[in-house]
């Protein structure tokens, strides 16, 4: 009890550390959640955000300009070529399309392609659905021009384009699989994985930190001596480490479920998540100890907290995408429970039938099980080799 | 006398062994992680994955069979047929990625494979083309989406244009009009007139350098630590010596300042080594990241100098704040930088990891240099400040005790 | 007849904390080439006083005054001849032992050649020869604690500010601090030096304060304070059994001022007089009783310590 309560004290004094660590993480959830989500089982469709610059006003440029600003999002940019490239980097914009001064007239006459400038960003695959959207009604208006022997009299255009038009607007259903989760989920798997980053950052730079000063050597020796025995010190600190893990766990899973609703915990996926995030933190716990134990140094926390939660949160996928992540540190950083919770979260989210995976979450779980178990066992036989080394 | 206090200092902060891993060791560690994390964006090689598909004609009969023989020759503009080879579909030899890859199939199977991930979408053929995909992305399903649509399009420009003909509304073309039409028929836009914008997602990498840049708060920090008399017994021994503290502050801030100066010079270099693409012009990305790591070194100096007190919470400021600002830059998620430009425009502006990385932007996306010199006015500012802020601290007297 | 030359003179001095009076109306002045020591318990003023007179704080009334100058945060010219050694060891873990004597003496010191000999020298007077490679992490306490007298000196500084610089230190750099403080005095610095050691006081200084609440209670020299006391002698006699009654006896006996009985051992204060010890061997005879041993000696500093502030010296160490 002495040593739990030295511990709770001491966590206290570190409460600048713990609290940037805190607001990083409400800051990134609260900006990965203000994006709406569709109806559970219909297929959402990306809305490009896209600009268009009309310098012809032809009946040909005005009906496609009307019919990209009817599919997609308008964003209003200046016409300039910088300006619109950094909005395409900065996200705000998808899709810029300048069509020229004498576009319809030309259209037909001088080739096979359109006289256009458009903007995109590099290969994101917005840009296959804004050329598809462009181009596929360009195409049909050609077929027209062709039937027309080379051009539509003008008597026949407006006429024409809306044949387009109405072509245009054939569409295909897309429908999601009826899955077993919510809408809930993917915020939820989110929100977990970012979790098990501020559980490392905060774990290792203040939890790590107080066991390093309550292992140094002079505090040891004097409880030793006091008669405080090194069994009960070790058993009291770890109690500390994890009580204190689980007490941030579960406030800020309380907030997670405070913004998204507690009905969440019905579903049953979501409570494999929770399941599988605590484990996490457990397993998680046991290694900060063994770190410690190798690291024994307030410096070493610091360290090795910011380096450790940064690189595996990049390289299990929580701060971007798992499938852009090189696989070899995939496989490396498997080493640590954060990757068997993140995949957890990814299976859970996008499940459509949990009892198909349910076995591979289960699998997880036990993986990360086991190596909380193993860095615990570690930790206390490097405790017990000290031990004896200091006798 | 400053001599004499720049090569001393030097020699304490080169001796530190804290300082050795924190400041030097660390930021090579994070930009080789960060870098094998992410090499594939720096190569070019992500982009938008192949999407597999299964052709599921629903009912078997001549007009289900043509239009998915139709649907296939469609999906041939930019996709294969693939290998399936009992655990994954595949490209077949010899061939290039390409956007969608397919195979028949019946409706049982698909959706097997589609619950198991083997393929994205399973798409059903009937009078009506329709799709089904997994929860989750909203990319693939929009691309398939326009896909699907374009093909029905297509078939209803055909079914139209016929029965123009039917109807005679159109008359058909002489051979040698035909001729001239084809050679001006519309294949698409002209991509040469494409420009394209440096891909979003760079942003971790010049957020990335950015944060290294802006790490080195904490030796602002340990400036001040060691004129100070209330924050460390060397100062006070300093102090009470002939030499002003002023003087003892540039000694100190010198020698630290160059070693971090020569520190981002041999990070980026390193960074170049790793392939990563910041842009050619190096003189200016050097002049960027000098004002960048002075901005960080400022800022630990106008903290430690403001903050009375204890190091614990100084420490964890400077860990601390070169995060939030890298959190506000779109390091952690890239959604954020756009975020925070448009709900904290302040923060977005003044952040001064976010200037050190949108200058290398600035910089990488060409044009002209108005915006980089924005950025780095932007730095400079912010150093002119924090400068001032220390110089004000250090001149006050608040020590107590010795 | 010599000229007394004034090296500190702290003038009706006052320093508030907000409603705490840390120094109050202190008037003092340290002559040139004496040890001047200065005593009080935690919380006296001491440390408040020292940092005023070093212009590391500022004060709410008052003068300081240095060589005969007012002292100021950039008194430049007086800092040259001071110098300090802290009670924390103030040297950089980073550097060598000669890389630290180097750099603290060089902020005083410029010249180059005159200042490698200085360093030499410091050493050499510091013993410290064998081990101008370590870095003082490799150095017991006692050679940190020379090491941080080293800085402190190496510039030959006319006025030496010591705090405490023995505390826990093994008795034979105990010694050679001491005898080198000695030796500084004697070859013309002066001395401003605090400590708990009450006989490190009584062998080293020429003067004395004692400091309580912020005033100066007494001052003078060792022999000037103790005659200031009220205790003539201390009395210890080893006698067995000895009844309440005598007990009460001879706590009644105006000559004595304080008493205690424990463990067969009887201590007394005796106030000024005369056969203070004869009157109650006397007493202890006429009832029968034998002591085992007695002894007698005079008031120390410690009984004067003890006297004037009610409190021990070294419980508030």
């Amino acid at each position: 009890m002495k040593v739990f309560k030295l511990f709770l004290k001491l966590l206290y004094a570190y409460r600048s550390t713990i609290l940037p660590h805190v607001i990083i993480f409400l800051g990134i959830f609260v900006a990965l959640n203000l994006g709406g989500t569709a109806e559970t089982g219909q297929v959402s469709l990306y809305n490009p955000k896209i600009a268009v610059f009309d310098h012809d006003d032809s009946p040909l440029s005005r009906h496609l300009k009307d019919y990209l600003l009817e599919r997609n999002t308008e964003v209003e940019v200046e016409e300039d070529a910088t300006v619109i490239e950094d909005a395409i980097f900065e996200d705000w914009l998808n899709y810029a399309i300048v069509i020229p001064e004498g576009f319809e007239d030309s259209f037909g006459k001088s080739g096979n392609y359109a006289d256009l400038i458009t903007f995109a960003n590099y290969d994101d695959g917005l840009n296959q659905v804004m050329d598809t959207q462009i181009e596929f009604y360009l195409s049909v208006w050609d077929s027209f021009r062709i039937a027309y022997g080379g051009s539509v009299p003008a008597s026949e255009a407006e006429s024409t384009l809306k044949q387009v038009d109405e072509i245009m607007r054939t569409e295909v259903e897309g429908v999601e699989l009826v899955s077993e989760n919510g809408s809930q989920s993917v915020e939820v798997a989110n929100f977990f994985s970012f979790l098990n980053y501020i559980l490392l950052a905060v774990g290792i730079a203040a939890i790590g930190r107080g066991i390093a000063v309550i292992d140094k050597s002079h505090l040891r020796r004097r409880d030793l001596v006091s008669g405080y025995p090194e069994s009960k010190r070790t058993w009291g600190l770890f109690m500390a480490v994890f009580v204190v893990m689980l007490a941030l766990w579960l406030l800020l899973t309380f907030v997670l479920f405070l913004l998204v609703g507690f009905s969440a915990l019905s579903e049953p996926n979501i409570l494999w998540m929770v399941v599988s995030n605590l484990t996490h933190a457990l397993a998680v716990s046991a290694f900060i100890m063994l770190l410690m134990q190798i690291f024994p140094s307030e410096n070493a926390s610091s360290f090795l907290g910011t380096l450790i939660s940064l690189s595996t949160a990049f390289a299990t996928g929580i701060f971007v995408p798992r499938e852009i992540v090189w696989q070899p540190l995939q496989t490396a950083f498997s080493l640590m429970a954060t990757y068997w919770d993140v995949s957890n979260q990814l299976i859970l989210s996008s499940t459509v039938s949990l009892s198909t995976d349910l076995g591979g979450v289960m699998r997880n779980i036990g993986i990360m099980l086991l190596m909380g178990l193993l860095f615990f066992s570690i930790t206390l036989i490097l405790r017990r080799v000290r031990e004896k080394e200091a006798a | 006398m400053l001599r004499h206090l720049i090569k001393y200092n030097f020699k304490t902060y080169i001796g530190n062994r804290l300082n050795l891993f924190w400041n030097f060791l660390f930021p090579f560690a994070y930009m080789i992680i960060f870098f094998m994390a992410l090499f594939s964006l720096s190569d070019g090689s992500s982009g938008l994955d192949t999407i597999r598909l299964a052709v599921v004609p629903v009912h078997e009969n001549e007009s289900a069979e043509s239009k998915t023989e139709a649907l296939k020759s469609f999906f041939e503009f930019d996709g294969h047929e693939g290998i399936w080879d009992g655990e994954a579909l595949e490209h077949p030899a010899g061939t290039e990625k390409t956007l969608l890859l397919y195979t028949e199939s019946n409706e049982t199977e698909s959706l097997k494979w589609l619950e198991n991930e083997t393929i994205d979408a399973m798409i059903l053929v009937d009078d009506e083309i329709s799709f089904k995909v997994k929860p989750g992305s909203s990319l693939t399903p929009t691309v398939l989406h326009e896909i699907l649509a374009s093909f029905e399009r297509v078939n209803k420009t055909q079914t139209s244009i016929t029965s123009g003909y039917q109807e005679g509304r159109f008359t058909p073309p002489s051979a040698s009009d035909t001729e001239q039409l084809e050679a001006n028929r519309f294949i698409g836009i002209d991509k040469s007139n494409r420009r394209t914008a440096i891909y979003s997602q760079f942003i971790y990498f010049f957020a990335a350098l950015a944060y290294i840049t802006y790490f080195p708060l904490n030796t602002g920090v340990e400036v001040i630590e060691s004129i100070e008399p209330a924050q460390s017994d060397q100062a006070l021994r300093k102090y009470v010596g002939p030499v002003s503290k002023t003087k003892h502050f540039f000694g100190a801030l010198i020698p630290r300042w160059v070693a971090h100066l020569l520190l981002i010079v041999l990070l980026f270099a390193f960074t170049q080594l790793l392939n990563i693409d910041y842009g050619t012009d190096y003189p200016r990305i050097i002049l960027l990241l000098f004002f960048g790591t002075s901005s960080a070194i400022f800022t630990g100096t106008a903290l430690g100098a403001l903050l009375p007190g204890k190091q614990g919470p100084k420490v964890a400021l400077s860990i601390s704040i070169p995060l939030l600002f890298a959190l506000a830059s779109g390091m952690m998620a890239s959604p954020l930088h756009s975020l925070i430009m448009e709900k904290i425009p302040w923060l977005h502006n003044w952040n001064p990891l976010g200037m050190i990385s949108n200058g290398l932007y600035a910089l990488y996306s060409g044009g002209n240099l108005e915006r980089y010199y924005q950025q780095l006015f932007g730095l400079g500012i912010f150093n002119l400040v924090c400068f001032a802020l220390t110089m004000l601290g250090v001149r006050r007297s608040r020590y107590e005790s010795i | 007849m010599k000229e007394r030359i004034i090296d500190v003179e702290v003038i009706d001095l006052v320093k508030r904390y907000k409603e705490l009076v840390a120094v109050d109306h202190l008037s003092l002045s340290i002559e040139q080439g004496e040890i001047f020591g200065l005593l009080g318990p935690n919380g006296s003023g001491k440390t408040t006083l020292i940092n005023c007179m070093l212009a590391l704080l500022s004060y709410d009334q008052g003068e300081v005054k240095i060589f005969a100058k007012p002292m100021t945060p950039k008194s430049y010219d007086v800092k040259q001849q001071i110098g300090l050694v802290p009670q924390e060891i103030s040297v950089y873990e980073e550097l060598t032992v000669y890389d630290n004597i180097d750099y603290f003496c060089g902020l005083y010191v410029e010249d180059k050649e005159e200042r490698r000999q200085r360093v030499e020298e410091v050493i050499d007077f510091v013993q410290l020869d064998s081990f101008r490679k370590f870095h003082p992490r490799k150095l017991s306490g006692g050679l940190k604690r020379r090491l941080n007298l080293a800085c402190g000196i190496a510039h030959r500084p006319r006025l030496i500010f010591l705090d405490e610089p023995t505390v826990a230190v093994d008795p034979q750099s105990r010694n050679r601090i001491l005898e080198g403080i000695k030796y500084l005095r004697d070859q013309g610095s002066t001395i401003v030096y605090t400590t708990h050691y009450m006989e490190e006081v009584e062998y080293l200084c020429d003067r004395l304060a004692i400091l309580d609440h912020g005033k100066i209670l007494v001052s003078g020299t060792n022999e000037e304070i103790i005659s200031m006391s009220s205790i003539s002698e201390s009395i210890e006699i080893v006698v067995y059994d000895l009844p309440e009654s005598i007990i009460d006896e001879l706590r009644n006996n105006p000559s004595v001022d304080s008493l205690t009985y424990q463990s067969g051992t009887l201590s007394m204060a005796m106030k000024q007089g005369d056969s203070n010890l004869l009157s109650v061997l006397h007493l202890l005879t006429e009832e029968g009783l034998e002591p085992v041993s007695v002894s007698g000696k005079n008031p120390t500093l410690n009984d004067v310590f003890l006297e004037i502030t009610g409190k021990e010296l070294r419980d508030n160490a």
